[in-house]
């Protein structure tokens, strides 16, 4: 019997992937990594691995001794060292198409709660406090300037949802999306100083590769309006978080909404956790009732894929 | 005692403009239009009584917040020719009783249409994503919170509009990328066709109840408009359904919002208004985890303020100049 293994829990019960799998008569295992002993032990006799957000690394990957896929919950898969998988002949997946509406609904929710100091004001509240709005000053939408970095699905949803909101212009900043195409969603493309210099709203849709890293740093910021709120619900590491977490504190930007952390969860040591101009969410942007069930469903369906002797569906490697 | 004077023709007989409740720190604008006039701005602090009352009955004109100003009041107001609220509402000012004493009462209809939208936008998309809730958790030190509330897409969801006011309208344009399967508009003082223009679907209140995932109030406070949401109302919603108020407290039954969130009945409310402001200490909303609580800020932008603040003035320039106000809601 085949035997599925899940490296790390963050969903509690498994019904959708325990469907698919039915077919092939798999069983589904749920490891615990802080049992390093069995989790290694286990991870070793397992046909295949779905992955949430444990680091697959070289070393880690040298171990599957059966290991035939190794399917990610998610868009991305930094964290999954794809050379050393491919060497050891393991096929890399992934589901890239399951929370577009998700991230977007969360960008425009972490947006639209720093414009209005949503969270803020409601842990002021209850904490016994009124008449907040001199603390921290809010503007209106209407004429603000929307900048996008990255213009794949997500982004292209989230400016369309922006669209009833009277934003002047929405600039776009993505080296690998045409022009026309950015012109033919209503875009302006621009470089990345432009977007940094211009926008009064500043959401980041890339994915995590080398060229990203860090991409958002210092000196970026300093670049950015005095007034800028920043969005970030791609990954942590496309911002350096202390330089993001310095110009909040100094006011070199106003706000920021990050849903995703150079470390998660978020290290209760970080200086964001003091500031009352971020609101921080949970790396939630993906989740919604509808997007958990089709990422699962998905992400089992490239698994039974590989174990009937076919590719995965979606594939990010090739064997 | 007096907070603040604005005295800018020291000696002279001039009128005096009241200002009632101080919910701002400064009045650049009111001061700056009424010095050009000559008029001095007073501040006052209702809780000294004695000085309030003698203020007040010297004033020409008074610019009034959320101070309740009721027959009593109106009957001590000795030399005042206007009201000049700043909002759109003025339930909080009897009208009748100004008129029968000659007082003109205004209000400043237009200043907040995008302000109110935005955070009508902003406390809807709170209750959906939870931003608020898991804001305080991890600061908290809590993490993989989507277990304790479930998130919905907001793509096929169905909005109910209650109220289709400039405000109503605002919001619903607001919301035309978002996927919604529809819009359903309650609002019996406007014609059909101006909403099915817009894009809504006409509806009466019980369909816009049962039928909508998220539900916007944005009615003005009046008889016919008062717990206009209460526990029967709220039994008719659906279970997973977000209610938003960013107009008046008073239109919902507080108490039953409360016990509908407690229980269920409701999956997640915004609120920005409420019976009584500031929300007092033992209000059952505090400890719910599904209420976003905001603090009667809809109206407010730095923009806004300053439209606001100068057309409140207006209003009492144009009467000290001997016409009417900019935007009366009574005849004197």
């Amino acid at each position: 019997m085949f035997k599925v293994a899940v490296t790390d829990d963050r969903y509690g019960s498994y019904t959708e992937e325990k469907n698919v799998l039915k077919d092939i008569g798999a069983e589904l295992v749920i490891l615990d990594p802080e049992n390093k002993e069995e989790f290694e032990r286990k991870i070793a006799s397992a046909d295949a691995l779905l992955v949430n957000l444990y680091p697959m690394t070289e070393d880690l990957i040298s171990k599957l001794n059966k290991c035939k896929v190794i399917s990610r919950y998610g868009v991305g898969y930094d964290n999954v060292d794809v050379d050393a998988a491919t060497k050891k002949g393991i096929w890399v997946a992934r589901v890239p198409d399951y929370s577009i509406e998700d991230v977007s609904d969360q960008a425009l929710a972490l947006l639209m709660a720093c414009v209005r100091k949503v969270a803020y004001k409601d842990r002021m509240i209850r904490n016994g406090k009124w008449n907040l709005h001199d603390d921290q000053p809010c503007h209106r939408i209407k004429d603000g300037v929307l900048g996008l970095i990255g213009y794949g699905a997500i982004a292209r949803r989230f400016h369309e949802k922006t669209m009833g909101l009277g934003l002047s212009k929405v600039l776009v900043y993505d080296p690998y999306v045409g022009d026309a195409m950015i012109r033919d969603n209503g875009g302006i493309p621009a470089d990345l100083s432009a977007v940094l210099a211009e926008s009064n709203f500043v959401s980041i849709h890339v994915p995590l590769a080398d060229t990203t890293r860090g991409m958002i740093g210092k000196e970026q910021l300093q670049e950015m309006k005095k007034g800028a709120i920043l969005i970030n619900t791609s990954r942590g590491a496309v911002l350096n978080e202390a330089d993001v977490a310095d110009a909040l504190k100094t006011g070199i930007i106003t706000g920021a909404g990050l849903d995703v952390f150079e470390r998660e969860p978020l290290s209760l040591d970080s200086p964001l956790l003091k500031l009352d101009n971020v609101v921080l969410s949970d790396h939630t942007g993906w989740y919604s009732e509808e997007s958990k069930e089709e990422l699962k469903t998905k992400a089992a369906i490239n698994i039974v894929s590989v174990l009937k002797g076919g590719e995965p569906v979606y594939p990010v490697n090739e064997i | 005692m007096v907070k603040k004077m604005y005295n800018f023709f020291k000696g002279i007989s001039m009128h005096k403009i009241a200002v009632i409740d101080d919910r701002y720190k400064d009045f650049p604008e009111e001061a700056r239009i009424l010095k050009e006039f000559g008029a001095e701005l007073v501040i006052l602090d209702p809780k000294d009584e004695n000085i309030f009352i003698r203020e007040l009955s010297k004033a020409y004109a008074i610019l009034v917040n959320l101070y309740p100003i009721d027959k009593n009041l109106i009957g001590k107001l000795d030399s005042c020719k206007v009201i000049s609220r700043y909002g759109v509402g003025y339930d909080n000012v009897d009208v009748e009783a100004a008129a029968e004493k000659g007082i003109w009462v205004a209000n400043v209809p237009d200043y907040s249409i995008e302000d109110v939208s935005d955070q009508a936008l902003a406390l809807l998309m709170g209750c959906v994503r939870k931003v608020a809730y898991k804001d305080r958790m991890i600061r908290e030190g809590e993490w993989n919170l989507h277990d304790d509330q479930p998130c919905y897409r907001v793509k096929d969801r169905v909005l109910g509009i209650i109220g289709y006011g400039a405000i109503g309208r605002r919001f619903h344009e607001k919301t035309i990328g978002f996927g919604l399967s529809k819009v359903l508009v309650y609002d019996p003082y406007v014609d059909d066709e101006i909403i099915k223009a817009k894009g809504g679907v006409p509806a009466d209140l019980a369909y816009v109840l049962t039928d909508s995932d998220y539900i916007s109030v944005h009615v003005p406070f009046n008889a016919d408009t008062e717990r206009l949401i209460g526990k029967a109302q709220l039994k008719q919603m659906k279970k997973s359904s977000i209610l938003i108020n960013t107009s008046r407290g008073a239109v919902l039954s507080e108490s039953d919002v409360a016990d509908a969130l407690k229980r269920g009945e409701i999956s997640g409310a915004g609120l920005d208004v409420f019976e009584v402001e500031p929300l007092p200490e033992d209000s059952p909303l505090r400890d719910l985890g599904n209420v976003i609580l905001s603090d009667h800020a809809a109206w407010y932008s730095e923009e806004s303020k300053v439209e606001l603040k100068t057309k409140a003035a207006s209003n009492v320039i144009s009467v000290l100049k001997g016409g009417r106000p900019v935007y009366p809601v009574n005849e004197v």
